[in-house]
């Protein structure tokens, strides 16, 4: 088996990468083996995990990784079909470039902000690097915390074309039950009714990701 | 609203993609004023002293 390697980057924090990883994972792990990689040193993967109860443990399990990221990413590779990476907000370590260099997607999540979007600028700078070595790389915006009614969320399309990263045609709107899972250590698949809307998004996600 | 919204959030992507971070060299350029470098204000104790004895 060869995972297929997903990492979740951005170098702003506060865009959603733990709580879209969580979820992505959660998803994924529906369809085959998979395994959430938390190569942030904040732990906050390890730490929404570790919220889960052992009545109900977190459907994928989460392993920090602080040095040898490739060598790890490329040994674990073998036992999982998918891998999901929670990197770091920030390019300055190398560990997302590492991260990003032995992965087949990443999603990038981005808020309908401005200030945001200058920061996914940089980083598309920084994919481009890392598409000189890894060819086959193939890196998505995703909007995150979309809020349909508000103006800014509806002038993002107009913004996002100016990338030359495509920009999924899923999002993920600000729903307050992605906070909540993360209280409960669980996923939205996870929180009955109220997660029902967020866990249709994330399948959506998935789908698209898996096909494209 | 929301069009000139869309368009004033495409136009600073464009500018964050072109805006390189700026030098000095780059801030004279455009005819900035460049501040002066501070100066450290030494305070009194440390001032040498200048006696001027009396006759």
């Amino acid at each position: 088996m060869l995972a297929q390697i997903f990492s979740v980057a951005n170098q702003k924090g506060g865009t959603g990468k733990t709580t879209l990883s969580m979820n992505l994972a959660a998803g994924l792990s529906r369809r085959g083996r998979t395994l959430i990689i938390d190569a942030d040193p904040q732990g906050s993967a390890s730490q929404w995990a570790g919220l889960s109860s052992d009545e109900r443990p977190f459907p994928v399990s989460v392993i920090s990784i602080a040095s040898n990221l490739t060598r790890e990413i490329s040994r674990m590779s073998q036992d999982y079909q998918h891998l999901v990476i929670d990197c770091p907000p920030t390019l300055e370590t190398g560990v997302a470039q590492a991260a990003m260099s032995v992965s087949n997607k990443i999603l990038i999540p981005t808020l309908p902000s401005p200030v945001d979007l200058w920061a996914s600028v940089r980083l598309a700078d920084a994919i481009e690097q890392i598409k000189i070595y890894n060819t086959k790389l193939q890196p998505y915006i995703l909007v995150n915390q979309l809020e349909p009614r508000n103006a800014m969320s509806k002038g993002m399309s107009q913004a996002l074309a100016e990338f030359d990263i495509p920009a999924l045609q899923s999002c993920l709107r600000r729903r307050a039950v992605y906070r909540n899972s993360a209280l409960e250590g669980s996923s939205v698949y996870c929180m009955g009714k109220r997660g029902e809307a967020a866990a249709q998004e994330i399948e959506a996600l998935i789908e698209e990701i898996l096909t494209s | 609203m929301t069009k000139d919204l869309g368009s004033k959030m495409a136009s600073s992507v464009r500018q964050a993609k072109t805006k390189q971070p700026q030098t000095e060299e780059a801030s004279k350029s455009n005819g900035q004023k460049v501040p002066a470098p501070l100066k450290v204000e030494l305070p009194l104790p440390l001032l040498p002293s200048r006696r001027i004895w009396p006759d």
